[in-house]
């Protein structure tokens, strides 16, 4: 049904051509006629074209006709059998060769039912007994050519060339559909002369979407003549259905005037074009165009037709070939790059050294990680980057895609030139890490079908319907429009998001595990510094305690005997005079205090001697450690046997009380664990150093032990501290079960005062 | 005929405290008084005196090197040690420098005229807590002939001495001098008790430190 405002057919301009009612032409055709029979009669309701030439019949006389008196009974009973099938449908059938009751035209016959309305269209046979078979022959030769191709672009190259010689028109082209309806000329073959199309593009509105709607039901679509006058259905309205015949199916259908206009502007004389059908969708067309009127007949159309839908299925396989080879290779350059990001510490420059562009068939990139931008490629200009970062964090999209940026994100309207299009990844939380991809303008970069240069033609509806013409307009409808991104890329670009986050998140994790492990380093050092600083302060207080003790015993001592001491000697002495006194009670009296002064006398001895030995100072360490002997078996029952070499053993007043108070403690050690009742102490010179040896075969202990270092090793520790302000060095060597040897070593003094012991 | 005595005694209470003392005897005559060894070693020259007493703790150099000393330099006196240590090897030591006699301080008021008395005789005296002490080292040095034990180094100069080596040899194969080889050889003599090379020999060889 037409609605008022509807448009009719052959009334649109360019405007509205894309709702001309294409399929309803009401006309066909002249080098054919097109009979609609009602499918319960069989008697022609209308018809169109010459019948006279065809059938023998006036077109008047032959309405309400029985299809019986038209058709001979073979070719009726062909008809028959096909119309009874209980489907509404009858896809359209040919029977060449046919003859009519009232002509001796040898016609070729197609016809196909809608419901009740049946189709017949008729066409003069142009074929001799020597042309029979040629199509079928050239259909092998179609075939062939396209079989033994490898890509998508071979097969539709060899499909031009094999077309064209098959049909003998003068261009033969494969005219593939992009995403956005546009189309470009992705094969062709021409006679020699002709400018080529080859690689142009045409926008979308060249083919408007109704007609590419109808060529995916129609495969085949013939134009013997340009300049043909359409011959109108008679009636014009179907008496029975009242409505105007639907010709999608026809291939007599009278084709649009636009179209025709267009075709003519290209100088176009004869046009036979094919759809091809990849998974339901119109793919491409091939499409012949020679410059003067060419009628191919019915047979070598069928041929066509079949050979298009056979370089469909091709183009199908092809494509899915392609597309896993193209996965297959999107994956192996993953596959380098993930090699390549393995123990890569920069994320991004890995990134930007790997084929980012070819990936995806960008012009430009951006890797965006961490702050740090690397660009690749055609790409805006970096300050131009940082607000787009900042608006894909406010989209917050993992993926996004568009072919058409400055429509979402304005401000891109002004590096629209080299990057209309732009995908991005974001590879961390927000604030994300990107991946950018940008694609040009896409005017900038598709060849024009037409030459800029050339004048256009102006007629009926102006300079636009001419190659030249629509693309200016398809320019401005493209404006800040890139190439869309395909499937395939999307999905490219998504697995790489998911590689690179798994790489980034590694990093991550090595990044924050590295600084783990330099901040427990440097706290670590920081320690030990500190640790050793502290050592070095304790060492120098234990030295300066060790000194000012020393000092204290020995000046104590020293006060002792000297004063103290020495008091009581004169006190003493001076007593004795009255310890002769003839008065016996004076005696007695003075023989009581020299006995209190004897006993004082002795305590300050032994006191004097236990802070500061007077053998160590007046007498050397050897006669010390001698006494020392002696001292520990008086008082820990431990027999200490001393062997000393005899030689001069050097050493200063300090050097000389820390080795001795070494010894005692080592000694008493010994008495006090080692479960033994003898010990051995050797002083040795050796080397310029004394060597003191302090020896013993009781139960030992086990170094290992926490205990047993507890127990004995503090002593040694203490002990070491104390020998290293010497220069000294303290060694334990202990075997359970077999005793301990601990070895003291401290440097001899080179200028040191004359020792006592040079006199031993 | 009095005896001339040079009174060495730093602190200067038991100074006073013996001078008084020692005056209140006839045939004992304080020839000098010495608070140091320097000044001791001076007067011992300029005064020659019968009898030196001498303090052990002087506040330069003690009074077993300065008995040394004065030993050495010919000095005739005889020494009575004056000391508030009562140890042996303080006993032991003062007499190898020389000393004749070795009394306490303590014991001094009544011992040291006696002690200045016996030396000036050509006598020893020891009081008796130092008798004591020296009756102890007699008692447990080692009887004769039973060996004391040898250093580690002793060992390998005697192992060297016994295999013949040459004292120039082992100062050299021991990185030490010739000197202190000498003082191993004459150390590891008194310690077993021995006096010749042939007798360190066969020691030597007797305790397997050497093999033939």
């Amino acid at each position: 049904m037409i609605n008022d405002d509807a448009i009719r057919f052959g009334e649109a301009d360019l405007t509205t051509c894309d709702r001309e009612p294409i399929h309803i032409p009401g006309s066909i055709q002249p080098h054919g006629v097109l009979l609609v029979v009602d499918r319960q009669t069989v008697c022609v309701e209308q018809t169109a074209g010459d019948t006279k030439s065809h059938v023998g019949i006036e077109p008047q006389k032959i309405i309400d006709m029985p299809l019986t008196a038209i058709l001979d009974s073979e070719t009726m009973a062909f008809t028959q059998q096909r119309l009874n099938v209980p489907s509404a449908f009858v896809a359209p059938i040919m029977r060449l060769g046919v003859r009519s009751r009232t002509s001796p035209l040898l016609l070729d016959l197609t016809l196909h039912a809608m419901d009740r309305t049946v189709i017949i269209e008729l066409e003069p046979a142009e074929r001799t007994l020597t042309s029979a078979g040629e199509p079928i022959a050239q259909l092998k030769t179609l075939l062939s050519a396209v079989q033994l191709t490898a890509s998508v672009d071979e097969c539709c190259a060899a499909a031009a060339v094999a077309m064209r010689a098959a049909t003998g028109f003068d261009r033969a082209m494969v005219y593939r559909f992009l995403p956005d309806g546009s189309g470009v000329v992705a094969a062709e073959d021409a006679c020699a002369g002709l400018e080529s199309f080859l690689g142009l593009h045409y926008p979308a509105s060249d083919i408007p979407k109704q007609a590419r709607e109808l060529y995916r039901r129609n495969w085949l679509r013939a134009i013997p003549n340009i300049d043909y006058a359409a011959a109108p259905l008679q009636p014009p309205v179907n008496s029975r259905t009242r409505r105007p015949i639907d010709m999608s199916h026809c291939d007599l259908r009278s084709v649009s005037p636009i179209h025709l206009e267009y075709l003519r502007n290209m100088g176009v004389g004869a046009s036979l074009s094919a759809s091809i059908v990849c998974r339901d969708q119109l793919w491409g067309m091939l499409v012949l165009h020679h410059y003067s009127p060419r009628h191919a007949s019915a047979d070598l159309r069928v041929a066509c037709e079949t050979f298009a839908q056979i370089l469909s299925l091709h183009i199908e396989a092809k494509e899915q070939e392609e597309t896993s080879v193209l996965r297959t290779d999107t994956r192996r350059m993953r596959d380098e790059l993930v090699a390549s990001l393995a123990g890569a510490g920069d994320i991004g420059r890995v990134l930007a050294a790997w084929d980012l562009l070819d990936y995806v068939g960008a012009s430009g990139a951006v890797v965006y990680l961490e702050g740090d931008m690397r660009l690749v490629g055609e790409t805006p200009a970096a300050a131009d980057i940082m607000p787009l970062v900042q608006w894909l964090n406010g989209i917050n999209r993992p993926l996004c895609a568009t072919d058409h940026l400055s429509s979402e994100y304005p401000p891109a309207a002004s590096f629209a030139a080299i990057a209309s299009g732009m995908m991005s990844v974001g590879l961390s939380r927000i604030p994300r890490d990107y991946v950018m991809w940008f694609r040009p303008e896409i005017g900038r970069t598709v060849r024009w079908a037409g030459d800029p240069s050339k004048p256009t033609k102006v007629d009926r509806h102006g300079a636009r319907l001419t190659p030249r013409g629509s693309f200016a307009e398809w320019l401005e409808v493209t404006r800040m429009h890139s190439a869309p991104w395909s499937e395939m890329d999307l999905e490219a670009a998504e697995s790489l998001r998911v590689v690179l986050l798994e790489s980034v998140l590694k990093n991550v994790d090595l990044a924050r595990r590295e600084r783990e492990i330099q901040a427990t380093r440097a706290m670590t050092e920081e320690l030990e510094r500190r640790v050793a600083q502290r050592t070095e302060q304790l060492r120098a207080l234990a030295a300066d305690l060790e000194a000012v003790e020393e000092r204290e015993r020995r000046q104590i001592a020293r006060d002792l005997h000297d004063d103290f001491g020495q008091t009581l000697a004169a006190a003493r002495i001076r007593l004795t005079s009255l310890c002769n006194d003839e008065r016996s009670e004076v005696r007695h009296a003075a023989n009581q205090v020299g006995e209190l002064i004897d006993r004082a006398n002795g305590a300050i001895r032994s006191l004097a001697a236990q802070l500061a030995p007077d053998v160590l100072h007046e007498l050397g360490l050897s006669a010390a450690l001698e006494w020392l002997g002696e001292e520990i078996e008086r008082t820990f029952g431990l027999k200490v046997a001393i062997v000393d070499d005899g030689l001069p053993k050097p050493l200063a007043q300090e050097a000389r009380s820390i080795l001795y108070r070494a010894a005692r403690e080592l000694l008493i050690n010994v008495a006090k664990h080692a479960e033994t009742d003898s010990a051995t102490v050797e002083c040795e010179c050796r080397e310029r150093r004394i060597v003191v040896r302090i020896s013993d075969s009781g139960v030992g202990y086990d170094a290992a032990a926490p205990s047993e270092v507890r127990q004995r090793g503090l002593g040694l520790i203490s002990v070491r501290e104390r020998l290293s302000l010497i220069g000294g060095a303290a060694e334990m060597r202990s075997v359970p079960g077999e005793g301990t040897v601990a070895t003291l070593t401290a440097p001899l003094a080179a200028d040191e005062p004359p020792d006592p012991e040079r006199r031993s | 005929m009095t005896i001339r005595v040079l009174l060495v005694e730093d602190h200067r209470m038991v100074r006073e405290a013996l001078c008084e003392v020692l005056t209140k005897v006839p045939d004992i005559e304080i020839v000098g008084e010495a608070g140091d060894a320097r000044e001791a070693l001076k007067q011992a020259v300029d005064l020659d005196p019968d009898v030196v007493v001498l303090d052990i703790r002087l506040p330069d150099v003690n009074g077993i090197e300065v008995a040394a000393r004065l030993r050495d330099a010919g000095c005739r006196a005889k020494f009575v040690a004056l000391s508030a240590f009562a140890d042996k090897r303080f006993v032991t030591a003062m007499l190898r420098s020389g000393a004749s006699a070795y009394v306490t301080k303590s014991a001094a008021g009544t011992e040291l005229v006696q002690a200045i008395r016996a030396v000036a005789a050509g006598h020893g005296y020891f009081s008796p807590e130092i008798a004591g002490a020296l009756a102890s080292e007699v008692r447990d040095r080692p009887q004769l002939g039973e060996a004391q034990p040898l250093a580690r180094r002793e060992r390998e100069v005697l192992r060297l001495i016994a295999e013949g080596v040459r004292s120039p040899a082992i100062a050299e194969q021991l990185h030490v001098s010739v000197a202190t080889v000498e003082v191993h050889r004459r150390n590891i003599m008194r310690k077993l008790g021995l006096r010749t090379v042939a007798e360190l020999t066969k020691h030597a060889i007797r305790e397997g430190i050497v093999s033939l």
